[in-house]
């Protein structure tokens, strides 16, 4: 048997609201003065478990009679564009191992360079070159220029500590 | 008037005016790209806002709310794809109006019905913005409580899709804003034993997340075609409509204007507003054949709507501290990320911002009506970028929006999730604007509840104690009741 994608959402739903009730249930609804930390999350995790079950139960309930069905997957998209999605999610996946590991220059050359290329099937200079302009834009722009927190990885540090000791001036 | 005037001496400064173009001509572009929102436009811009001051942070991120609803209409009229959900309806006779060698005027029309319907809604904003906030001060938090929940009720009816699943977003949105340290104690809520949730989930993390990340990875699943389009007017002549066209728009023109305004003022009306305008002309016009064939009305009539919605959804959050729909939430985060409460307050403590940003309005449309007539040419060039390159440069814009707020990679990581959770939960129909604006409303309301149960030692009688709230208890149970009995839904945001 083949569980579709709206079932699996239903699934996830219910399952991410349980686990609010969960952890709204482990805190005092009611304190010596007045009411507690865990009053409203209870009240409304108890609501929306119930929903969530009847959605998972009763999909249609509540929907509109002329509504046609929520369900946009069933527009299956193709294998090239599966492909390229499956590439965008890893690009996503790279953004918080970088961020937490490679500093932002790395993190955004590779992330650019590996989604034009592999996902959109560029060419190599196009790649190189749009990624090259993304993350100069975006250090030297954002970074230095507009005070914006960037991750810093060892090239970004090198770089903004040159460019705020006026090394281009 | 000298409070209006206060507005204009705080807008004419080079910056604070350089801040209101910069909105209305992102909002523009935002209008003219399908697909990318006002909504994640000012979640990623959000954090920018830290090092501005307040009333350039709120005057630029309000013009990129209300310049979306003129920018919207170019791509509809030109290319039957409407660039927000507001203009969707502008598609039917402005594009059969282009296509009848009339985009000149579809467009014109368009601009000038979308600046008196704007400038008529500022106008009405600019009287009744004191009295109503004045009316506020009445209300004690069972009231507010209240009050909050009749809004709430309001934008669930007036969402699109199943009822079922918009209250189910709107629970899971008030179960995220209730997660990180309780404010009265400071016991960790739903964090999960996770220190990195202990202060809160971020809203830009959760915004950028929903809409900006969700969004990129839809559009990784189009095919990439090239987009057809009818070419708008070389000069300023070709934008003027036929005295004849110009007599069939006045009074549509006026009727949108009104009901936009009504509606854009009722919590999550202003998505409807052009929807309405539309039935309206059509069941008004003593040529209903022409609906859909190019008949002039369905387009003064909508477009007028849709912006005088967009100014008036600026009246809860601005007199009431109400965001109505998921953007005024946003704007209500911009807000607080500055430390100032919207609502009442503001216009007594901080009237430079309040009549700042009343002031901006105004200029900012003049400036949209330059930007979508003779510039819209140029404008819609913005178009023929490639999603090959587009959709990185997003994915970057994100990453610095999310990593700049707090300076945290578990900020990134939270957004990812969230990418990842609301890109499923579109594709199943859910309404991720009710997240967020459960999100924003949640903690209000619970510090409203937990107020008034600690003020009656827990009796739930006092939510219907006095006649307002007791009034607001009625409206909200009348709405579930009508909404459980009337079927019919509004069309669902995409």
């Amino acid at each position: 048997m083949i569980i579709s994608e709206k079932k699996w959402v239903a699934a996830g739903v219910l399952l991410a609201t349980a686990g609010f009730a969960s952890g709204a249930f482990r805190l005092a609804s009611w304190t010596f003065d007045g009411p507690g930390p865990g009053l409203f999350p209870q009240a409304v995790a108890v609501v929306a478990v119930a929903l969530a079950l009847v959605n998972l139960v009763l999909p249609r309930f509540g929907a509109a009679s002329d509504e046609v069905d929520g369900d946009e997957s069933d527009g299956v998209a193709g294998p090239e564009e599966t492909r390229t999605a499956l590439i965008y999610s890893l690009g996503l996946i790279w953004l918080v191992a970088g961020t937490f590991y490679a500093g932002f220059s790395v993190t955004v050359f590779v992330l650019m360079a590996g989604i034009i290329r592999f996902a959109e099937r560029r060419s190599w200079l196009a790649a190189v070159i749009a990624a090259a302009a993304v993350t100069i834009v975006g250090l030297v722009g954002f970074g230095w220029a507009l005070g914006v927190n960037l991750p810093e990885g060892p090239i970004d540090t090198t770089v903004l500590a040159y460019l705020r000791a006026g090394a281009f001036r | 008037m000298s409070d209006l005037l206060l507005g204009f001496q705080v807008l004419l400064s080079p910056a604070t005016l350089g801040y209101c173009f910069l909105g209305v001509f992102l909002g523009t572009i935002v209008g003219i790209l399908p697909g990318l929102g006002p909504l994640t436009t000012m979640a990623l811009l959000l954090p920018l806002t830290y090092t501005m001051d307040v009333t350039s942070a709120i005057i630029m991120l309000s013009g990129i709310f209300y310049g979306t609803a003129y920018g919207g209409t170019a791509t509809s009229v030109l290319m039957r794809i409407p660039g927000e959900v507001s203009t969707v309806v502008t598609c039917y006779d402005g594009y059969a109006m282009a296509r009848n060698g009339r985009a000149g005027a579809a467009l014109g029309i368009s601009a000038i019905g979308s600046f008196v319907a704007a400038t008529f809604g500022i106008i009405v904003m600019s009287w009744i913005s004191e009295p109503l906030a004045m009316l506020v001060y009445a209300f004690g938090p069972a009231e507010y409580a209240t009050l909050m929940l009749a809004a709430l009720a309001l934008v669930l009816y007036f969402s699109g899709g199943s009822m079922l699943k918009a209250v189910l977003m709107a629970m899971f949105g008030l179960l995220l804003g209730s997660v990180g340290s309780d404010p009265s104690d400071l016991t960790p809520r739903l964090t999960f034993g996770a220190i990195s949730l202990l202060g809160g989930i971020d809203i830009v993390a959760l915004a950028v997340g929903l809409f900006g990340l969700s969004e990129v990875i839809g559009m990784a699943l189009m095919k990439p075609e090239r987009l057809k389009m009818i070419a708008p007017p070389s000069s300023l002549l070709g934008f003027m409509p036929t005295r004849e066209e110009a007599r069939r728009s006045v009074k549509p023109v006026m009727r949108g204007t009104v009901l936009g305004f009504v509606a854009g003022v009722i919590p999550g009306g202003g998505l409807m507003s052009s929807f309405l305008s539309y039935s309206l002309e059509r069941k008004l016009s003593s040529r209903p054949e022409e609906f859909g064939r190019g008949a002039v009305e369905g387009v003064a009539g909508p477009e007028s709507a849709n912006n005088g919605a967009a100014i008036g959804a600026f009246v809860p959050l601005l007199c009431m501290g109400i965001p109505s729909s998921a953007i005024m939430a946003v704007l209500m985060g911009a807000f607080m990320i500055q430390g100032v409460s919207p609502g009442p307050q503001i216009i007594q403590n901080n009237p430079e911002i309040f009549w700042g940003v009343i002031a901006s309005m105004y200029l900012g449309n003049v400036m949209l009506l330059i930007l979508n007539l003779p510039l819209i040419g140029l404008m819609i060039r913005v178009l023929e970028v490639p999603r090959a390159f587009l959709a990185p440069i997003i994915l970057v814009i994100c990453l610095i929006g999310v990593y700049s707020s707090n300076g945290s990679p578990y900020d990134v990581m939270l957004a990812v999730v969230f990418g990842f959770i609301g890109f499923f939960l579109r594709r199943q129909g859910f309404d991720l604007g009710l997240v967020i604006l459960a999100f924003v409303l949640g903690p209000i309301m619970e510090r409203s509840v937990r107020q008034a149960l600690s003020i009656s030692n827990g009796d739930l009688a006092i939510f219907v104690h006095g006649p307002i709230s007791i009034g607001f208890v009625l409206v909200t149970v009348s709405i579930l009741l009508f909404a459980a009995l009337s079927r019919r839904r509004v069309p669902v945001e995409p």
